[in-house]
């Protein structure tokens, strides 16, 4: 198993009644309740947890992209794994991801990712999104395009590391006279490709098909996790492959302590300020942003309202659900030993840090996975021997 | 001829419309709810006229939504449209997004239109008074919208729009939930951003030679009556008339009235 430490960034201090007056930490929140002097602190205190995971034995860290909201404070993750590059010499950084149609032209992620890559040495993990339906608000970017400027954008940036420049690209969405990547990336052909997908068809048939990786956009029941895995290896069996085990990922919040009752009690009320001020508004789903096939499937697997994080009223929900594996750390490799074997899935990104967790708990709790619970999994799920599958370049590569 | 449900093909699309009556031929153009089916407005209009109301490509069974970029390729849609019914120049009726796309219509190819009611249109901007964001309506609360589109939220149509979205459109019928996710994609697609209107069209209006009527609801909360003020001021000799005790939705909320009206104008 490979093991990620995943960390959103979020704003800790929203006020108590912040869920009374407002339903939405996300696009319309009014940027009053930001207070610099606190962003300073925990910038500084999240950078230190994410380079701290190399040192506690962890494969690589995630970084994400979000903006104008509380939920996660960084609308440049290329920014804070330039910082990581510096700071670490070993692990993989994983920008998960870019969102391509928020940007023009997309050749930025090209450039920026590239940068990225031969100043870390080869460790970046190029995660490449549609972007959440929020942002489609906050850029103004019509939603309605989201599908077709991805793809126009994915494969520009495809090209851009792997065609000899310059070239010119006259797209639907972008035209561009001369493309010519400077600098290109230091992985051959191109760095790991990952793709998160919250259980559209489209997407999961693209990964299989271009033999890229898939990571399920997280916060659903695992129910729904293992429905939409075992489509993704149906679509990879569809391209004549079995899905390798790094081609999965599950993405999740984790918390350990020394017994299950006190990890519990050490948890929870961080999960509600998470659940109850920073979800509200991640959900939006402007119109056309998702085909209406691949929508009314999203609708129909939703059907009880208890498939999404948002639907958890009792702690019991969440444990139902696995919303979070919280416990002792016999508890916690246990019920990840459990469910990945299930899904298959060879990548573990924890989310150590979740809602207004301090620093120091946050701290302690990645510490205490890496020493008690990464041996224990790693022992019963070991790394896959076979080598990843190369992916499939675009046709106008050759 | 009796009120049917037809088909016909422009540009190689597919395109559904609602079809009846008899007399002058009358272009019912529908707003962002797709509303191009027999709903009473319609019967009244085809009880007067010989009504054709047909479906914007990406709205009910009109096919062709890939080719459409913005409102001016809808404007070509539409101008290919009265070429394959063989209208020289052609009455309109418009309803928000219909409204203004026979604004621009009318604005660009003059000739092609006669006379045309703008019924609570967008497709102008006024800084002082945006038009409502009909597409950040949360999922969770679908009676926003229904408070957007109408005055009187006992109106049997503003109950019936008061449609549950997200989760709670599990309980629909398919095709319902499938034509509803359809139009507000249609209507997104050219209408996200800059929201409902095009900024070149306020300069052009003063091109437009129709006959025009601006017929507004006094309680409009998507596009209030200053728009209404607005498009009359902007083109030439047009007039208003604003219907008390009314929403958006103006033909649903009071049918009668926006018969009448449309009839003493269009004649």
């Amino acid at each position: 198993m490979k093991h990620f430490l995943f960390h959103l960034m979020p704003y800790r201090d929203l006020p108590a009644d912040f869920e009374k007056k407002h339903d939405s930490a996300w696009v319309w929140v009014p940027n009053d309740l930001f207070d610099p002097k606190k962003a300073q602190v925990y910038y500084n205190e999240y950078i230190d947890q994410l380079a701290e995971a190399e040192t506690l034995g962890f494969d690589g860290v995630c970084v994400n992209e979000h903006h104008q909201n509380a939920y996660g404070l960084m609308p440049s993750p290329n920014i804070i794994a330039a910082m990581l590059a510096m700071r670490t010499r070993r692990i993989k950084i994983a920008v998960v991801g870019n969102a391509l149609p928020l940007y023009n032209p997309p050749t930025r992620v090209a450039e920026e990712i590239a940068m990225l890559d031969c100043i870390s040495g080869g460790r970046i993990i190029s995660g490449q999104v549609i972007g959440g339906g929020p942002e489609y608000f906050s850029f103004s970017i019509n939603p309605a395009e989201a599908r077709t400027r991805f793809a126009e954008a994915h494969e520009l940036i495809m090209r851009a590391w792997t065609e000899p420049g310059p070239f010119e690209h006259y797209g639907e969405h972008f035209k561009l006279r001369y493309v010519n990547c400077w600098p290109k990336p230091l992985q051959k052909p191109h760095p790991p490709i990952w793709i998160p997908g919250a259980g559209s068809l489209e997407t999961m048939e693209f990964v299989a098909k271009r033999r890229y990786a898939y990571m399920g956009i997280p916060y659903f029941h695992i129910d729904f996790f293992k429905r939409n895995y075992a489509t993704f290896r149906e679509c990879c069996q569809k391209e004549g492959y079995q899905a390798h085990p790094e081609q999965m990922g599950l993405l999740i919040p984790i918390y350990v302590a020394e017994t299950d009752a006190k990890a519990r009690e050490e948890f929870e009320p961080h999960f509600w300020y998470f659940l109850r001020k920073l979800i509200p508004g991640l959900t939006l789903s402007p119109p056309g942003y998702t085909s209406t096939r691949s929508a009314l499937r999203i609708i129909k697997a939703l059907g009880d309202g208890k498939s999404f994080i948002n639907g958890c009223e009792t702690w019991q929900d969440v444990e139902k659900g696995t919303f979070a594996i919280v416990g002792s750390p016999e508890t916690v490799a246990e019920k990840i030993i459990e469910h990945a074997s299930e899904i298959g899935c060879g990548n573990l990104l924890g989310l150590f840090q979740l809602g207004n967790m301090p620093a120091d708990k946050a701290r302690e709790n990645a510490r205490r996975y890496a020493e008690a619970v990464m041996p224990v999994v790693n022992r019963a799920l070991p790394n896959s021997k076979v080598p990843m599958p190369a992916a499939i370049p675009f046709p106008e590569a050759h | 001829m009796a009120n049917v449900v037809t088909h016909v093909e422009v540009l190689g699309r597919r395109i559904q419309e609602c079809r009846g009556g008899s007399g002058k031929p009358l272009l019912y153009l529908h707003s962002a709810g797709g509303e191009a089916i027999w709903l009473p407005h319609l019967t009244g209009l085809a009880a007067k006229y010989e009504l054709h109301a047909p479906a914007h490509p990406g709205f009910l069974g009109s096919q062709g939504i890939e080719q459409i970029r913005d409102i001016e390729d809808y404007v070509y849609h539409y101008l290919a449209y009265l070429d394959v019914m063989g209208w020289k120049s052609i009455d309109v009726v418009g309803l928000s997004l219909g409204g203004w796309i026979g604004a621009e219509l009318a604005a660009r190819y003059p000739e092609r239109v006669s006379k045309l009611v703008l019924v609570d249109a967008v497709g102008i901007w006024i800084r002082e008074k945006p038009i409502a964001d009909i597409f950040a309506i949360d999922s969770r609360h679908p009676e926003k919208l229904q408070q957007l589109l109408f005055h009187d939220l006992e109106h049997p149509m503003a109950k019936l729009m008061a449609m549950p979205r997200g989760e709670g459109m599990q309980n629909l019928p398919e095709e319902m939930v499938i034509n509803f996710m359809n139009a507000l994609a249609a209507t997104a697609k050219v209408g996200w951003n800059p929201l409902l209107h095009d900024p070149r069209l306020e300069s052009l209006l003063h091109r437009v030679t129709a006959k025009t009527l601006c017929l507004w609801g006094a309680h409009d909360r998507v596009v209030p009556v200053e728009y209404g003020e607005k498009y009359a001021k902007l083109i030439p000799g047009a007039s208003l008339e604003v219907i008390p005790g009314c929403g958006h939705m103006l033909p649903f909320e009071k049918t009668a009235e926006f018969l009448a009206a449309v009839t003493r104008f269009v004649g």
